[in-house]
Order: C-alpha cells, then structure tokens, then sequence
C-alpha cells in the first residue's frame, strides 16, 4: 500500500506570502543578482518585496476563503503562483475574485493570464509595477544546497523556510524536486531561492515529516514563453474550460505514450504472469493480510498523480491493483461471495459531481488470456464539460481455481478512448499463466 | 349433445389435511432454518462468534417469518378478489411449503450448475430456470390452496409473476436513478466459473468497449456551463 500522504497546499486553508525589500532584478534584468546572499535575514530582506500574497475572496463576504504566495517574475507585475490557488477563481468568476496584498502596499485585483494544469502553475498579471523581480534560475542545483522557502504558512505572517535542495525526487510524475524543509499550507506558489536569489523551484505540496515538493522553475520559464507578455484580452470561461481540456489531454497522451515507450516489470506470482510497476512513471507497493478464513496478496502501482483541476476534480491517473486471494476453509460459494465483495465498484469509489461526469455503464464477458480464463468487466463514464474525456476501469477475476483467484483492477482517469484502449490492450497482454516446473 | 352434458360438472375439490397450528410452526421453523443454513453456507465468508450467530438467526428468523406472512396475506387476498373459497391459514401452510421447495429449487439449480457445466448452457437458461420455478410455485399454490381450476390459478400466478417482475424492476429503476453514477455491474461470478464453453478473444473485448463508449457518448450530454 502506497504509504505516501501528500498534503496539497494549496486546500482550502489559509496560505501566505511573504514580501522581501531589497534591490530589484528585472526580467529581463538589468542588473546582475548579486552573487552571494549569506544569510537567511539579509536574503528576506533583499526579496520579500518580490513576494505577494494571493487571497481568494468570496465576493458575497469579501473575506478570504483560501490563500496561497506568488512572486514577480516581470516588471509589469506578472506573477507565478500555483495553479491549485487560483483554481477556483478561474471555475467560478462570477463568485470569486483574485487579491493580491504586498507588505502595506493597498491591495490589488490580480486576473490570470495562463496556466500549466499538470506542472500546477498559474502565471497572475496585475496593475503592480514592482520595485524588485526575482530571476528564474538556468542551470543545474547540486543536491545537498541550501536553498530558502518563501511564503506565509498557515496565515501566520510572511516566513523564510531554511531548507535543502534534494535534486529530481524519483518516482514521481510529473517531475518534482525534492526539497527537505518544513514547507506547510499557505507556501502554495511561493519562490524557493538559493542564496543568490534565484527561483529554483516554486512550493506546491507536502508529504509532512520536512519533505517538500517544488515545481523545477523551468517549467514556469516555459509557460512565461508560452504566453504574451501582458495581454489584456479577457478570456471568457469557455476558454478556460477548453484550456483544461487541451492540457489535459496533452498531459495524457505525454503520459500514455511513455507508458507505452517502456516495459512493464513482470511480476510472476501464485502461478500468474502479471504485469507490474513501470520505471520512472510512478511506483508499487505490496501488502499481505491474513486472517481465518483467506489470505489476499496485494500489488498496487501506479503510473502518474493525478491532476489537480478544482475542489471537485482531479484526474489523469493511471493505476493498477493485483490480489491474490486464497482460501483453504472457505467453500466455493463462500469464496465466490468473498471475491464478489472485492470486485463490487461502490459508489464511494466512483463520486463525482454530476455536473461533471455522465453516468457509469459496464459491460463483462469472460475472455481467455493467453489460455487463462478471466471474468472482466469493463465499464465507462464520459466528461460532460472536457469533451474526449472519459474514465475507465478494467476488472479481472480468474476462473481456473475454485478457492483461490487472482482479482485485478486497472483504472484510468481523464483519458481519452483511445488511449484507454492501447493502455488496456498492452495490460492485458501481459497475463499469463506461469508453468509449475516438476521437482 | 344431451341435456345433461350441459350441465357443468362441478370441480371436485381435493379434501385437503385441515393444517393445524403445531404444523404451520413447525413448516415455519422448517423454513427459517433452511433459510438461515442456506445464508450461512453460500453467503457468510466470516466466522461468526456467538452473538454475532444468534443477531443474524433472529434477524432471519423474524425477515422469514414476515415475508411469509405477506406473501399469504397477497396471496389470500387474491384468493378471494377470485372469489374462490379459502383460508388464510391454508396459504400460510401453503407458502411454507412453497418457500421449502423454492429454496430447495433455488440452491439447488446453483449447485446443479457444477454438474452439467461441460455441457456450456448458456447464463440466461438459469435465470429463465428461476422464473419457471416461481411460476410453477405460484402455480401449485393456488391450485392446491384454494378452489381455483388450474387455468385460473395459472393466470393469477403469470398476474403475479408479472407484478413481482415489475415491482422489480421499478426498485432497480429507482436505484439507478439514486446511484446515478455508481457502476451496474454483474456480479455473477460463480456462474461464470462454471460457464467456460467459449470464452471470447481480446478482439470481442475491443469490440465490446467501442459499444460501451457509443452508449456513453449517447448517454452523456456535453455542457459548456
């Protein structure tokens, strides 16, 4: 079982920023960043004017509903910050809006200009003109740096966050640094800096215990280059929801076809061929349980986090569960009633708003796989709003034992129907039975 | 044709055993341990401790019971709408009995399908098996317990064939509409173990999703709010 537990931060709590007062560095710049900051103190100081804090504000309260930190990244006042702080801005203009407070500066409206749904980046553009940008960092980090994380944990007033830079974190997909520090909610969208000043990363989840994840900068460079400068075209919801759906289904296809370009690990079990983890796409965890009656053996890998669109929706998962369920007591009809409780999709599997998704349907049929006979049910729903997205799900059962079985579930998220096809084609092909050998 | 072969013969009536009270608790009892023995051995995968045995006996004993006592109230009051002489305590004997013989056909098909399972009948034989025995239960109930010729009881038992199949499917129908989104999915498994004569290609899988996609697409409306 994955004993990961990420902790987005930029939930509906509060987050913060931060500001830094110290010389500006304009993109483009004009002046060289100074080579070395030494301390943490004098690199607050230099930077927090750079750093801003992003409100959500219910416009029926005026109060803020959630919070995260951006930073300037132009002189005319274009912001990055997470995607996840301004998601519900963007989904719901007619009730939100965006506000931006730097230090006593008054507060300002931000509007986005662009996103990068999968990489969790928003790029924000305001009336601001700031005094200072930070520079996005080119090059290589080497692991073990002493980096700085910026922003306003839990409300609580802008904060520096003393921290080490632990290079590309493995198994993780989208890529992610790893940064070992105490980053908490209210971090989302804010800069991570080396002790020049230089953004390496921008904060945008927590596992707890000091192990943070920053987005690589390069990323948000690349969504800068994407955009205009300053564009003062209003893009309607539409826009925004076809936005999404676009990223989406490139994030998929980027995904799938990674999928398809490696191997899976073939895990040999109880007699099955099954296929396994994918190297540099995700990970897979094993658990065993026991008690009286059964054992069930458990494989489950995955390929890809999901993304993150609103409060009622993330999607673009990839990911696959193997048991291997045994009985000695059980009879057969005990054990059929045992693995039907295993394979029953419920409800609180497959939520969703309506306003989302259309409804499941499934169809089963019993298909041999290269010569083993397997129960499987396939079933599907559509998107109603991002159109060529669809969810699936893929249950096996075998049916050559009468006590003991093999139950797989393979589930894909905003995928679209061909690629659901080519993923499940190639997972299926690499069912088997494995040979018991004689003494 | 003489006067009197015009005459209806009337229908004679089987004289049947008047049931007495210790009968009737007795099928009852019958019933319910049948009931409770057929939960326990097909359903339960967990062991049960003491309490736990004795809160599902008496929650069966008490369902059983109700449903018993229903279904002769139903079926009494069928009866009688048929304006054919009967007593409540005789469709009470009667669908005790009947609920004996029902369990026994039910289970019994189940398990009959480990012994002819070479033989590849197809999935749908077992369900049209268990409405046939339905039929035919109703049948021989009010056929035996009341006054009825075997024409009428026929029709009255395809009436109530019908209404039960009805009620059926309005309950399911409401399910769905309640847990719209949730997955209908058959989970007939041990059938299917047993069912293995042809069992399709990857190819038929392939084909068997591009029609679920057609009936998504066809089902889901797209929103542009």
């Amino acid at each position: 079982m994955n004993q990961r537990f990420p902790f987005v931060l930029g939930s509906l709590a509060s987050f913060l920023l931060f500001w830094f007062g110290a010389e500006a560095i304009a993109r483009p710049r004009k002046e060289p960043p100074p080579t070395t900051v030494i301390s943490a103190t004098s690199l607050f100081e230099r930077f927090r004017s750079a750093v801003v804090k992003v409100s959500l504000i219910d416009k029926a309260t005026g109060e803020q509903e959630a919070v995260g930190t951006g930073f300037f990244v132009s002189s005319e006042g274009q912001l990055i910050t997470n995607y996840h702080v301004v998601a519900e801005y963007l989904h719901r203009p007619e009730r939100y809006r965006l506000r931006i407070q730097r230090g006593e500066d008054r507060d300002e409206e931000a509007r986005v200009q662009g996103f990068d749904l999968a990489n969790d980046l928003a790029l924000l553009r305001t009336s601001l003109s700031p005094s200072i940008v930070l520079q996005l960092h080119p090059g290589e980090v080497q692991k073990g740096t002493r980096v700085y994380s910026l922003g306003h944990p839990l409300d609580l007033g802008s904060s520096i966050i003393e921290g080490t830079y632990n290079g590309i974190a493995e198994r993780e997909y989208p890529e992610r640094i790893h940064f070992s520090g105490p980053i908490n909610s209210g971090m989302s969208g804010g800069p991570t800096l080396l002790t020049d000043g230089s953004v390496v990363g921008v904060n945008v989840s927590t596992y707890g215990n000091e192990v943070g994840l920053l987005v690589p900068v390069r990323f948000a460079e690349q969504l800068l280059k994407s955009l205009p400068a300053v564009s003062e075209a209003k893009a309607t919801d539409s826009t925004w929801t076809e936005q999404i759906t676009r990223q989406l289904l490139a994030y998929q296809d980027d995904l799938v076809a990674k999928l398809m370009s490696t191997d899976h690990t073939i895990i040999t079990k109880e007699g099955y061929r099954v296929p396994g983890g994918v190297e540099g796409l995700g990970e897979c965890w094993s658990d065993f349980s026991e008690d009286e009656t059964h054992s069930d053996s458990e494989l489950s890998c995955s390929a890809g986090e999901e993304v993150f669109v609103n409060d009622e929706l993330s999607t673009g998962s990839i990911g696959w569960t193997h048991t291997f369920s045994k009985s000695e007591r059980l009879n057969v009809f005990q054990f059929y009633a045992l693995l039907r409780e295993h394979v029953d999709l419920a409800e609180s599997t497959y939520g969703g708003s309506r306003r989302d998704f259309g409804s499941y349907r499934c169809v089963d049929t019993i298909v041999s796989l290269q010569g083993l006979p397997f129960k499987v049910w396939q079933c599907l729903r559509a998107y109603r709003r991002l159109s060529g997205l669809y969810d699936g799900h893929l249950v096996l059962v075998s049916l050559n034992e009468p006590r003991s079985a093999l139950h797989t579930w393979l589930s894909l998220t905003g995928v679209t129907f061909a690629n659901y096809e080519k993923v499940t084609e190639r997972f299926l092909s690499a069912f088997g039975k494995v040979e018991e050998k004689g003494p | 044709m003489t006067a009197d072969s015009n005459v209806p013969q009337a229908r004679e009536v089987p004289t049947l055993p008047r049931p007495s009270l210790l009968l009737l608790s007795l099928l009852l009892l019958v019933y319910s341990l049948f009931g409770i023995a057929v939960y326990v051995i097909t359903e339960n995968h967990e062991p049960l401790d003491e309490s736990e045995f004795w809160i599902i006996t008496v929650f069966l004993f008490v369902v059983i019971i109700l449903l018993t006592l229903f279904w002769s109230f139903i079926t009494w009051g069928i009866s009688k709408l048929a304006r054919v002489a009967t007593s409540f305590r005789l469709h009470l004997k009667y669908v005790c009995l009947i609920g004996i013989a029902w369990m026994m056909v039910d289970k019994g098909l189940e398990i009959a399908q480990f012994a002819i399972a070479p033989l590849g009948l197809p999935l749908i034989l077992w369900s049209t098996l268990h409405l046939m025995a339905f039929f035919f239960a109703m049948v021989a109930q009010f056929a035996w317990a009341t006054t009825m010729q075997l024409r009428q009881a026929v029709l009255i038992s395809l009436s109530a064939v019908a209404l039960v199949a009805g009620i059926w499917y309005t309950i399911t129908f409401v399910q769905k509409r309640v847990h719209q989104s949730a997955p209908q999915m058959n989970l007939d498994l041990l059938s299917s173990q047993f069912l293995l004569v042809s069992p399709r290609s990857q190819q038929e899988l392939r084909e068997a999703a591009r029609s679920l996609r057609v009936l998504v697409d066809e089902e889901t409306p797209r929103s542009t709010e």
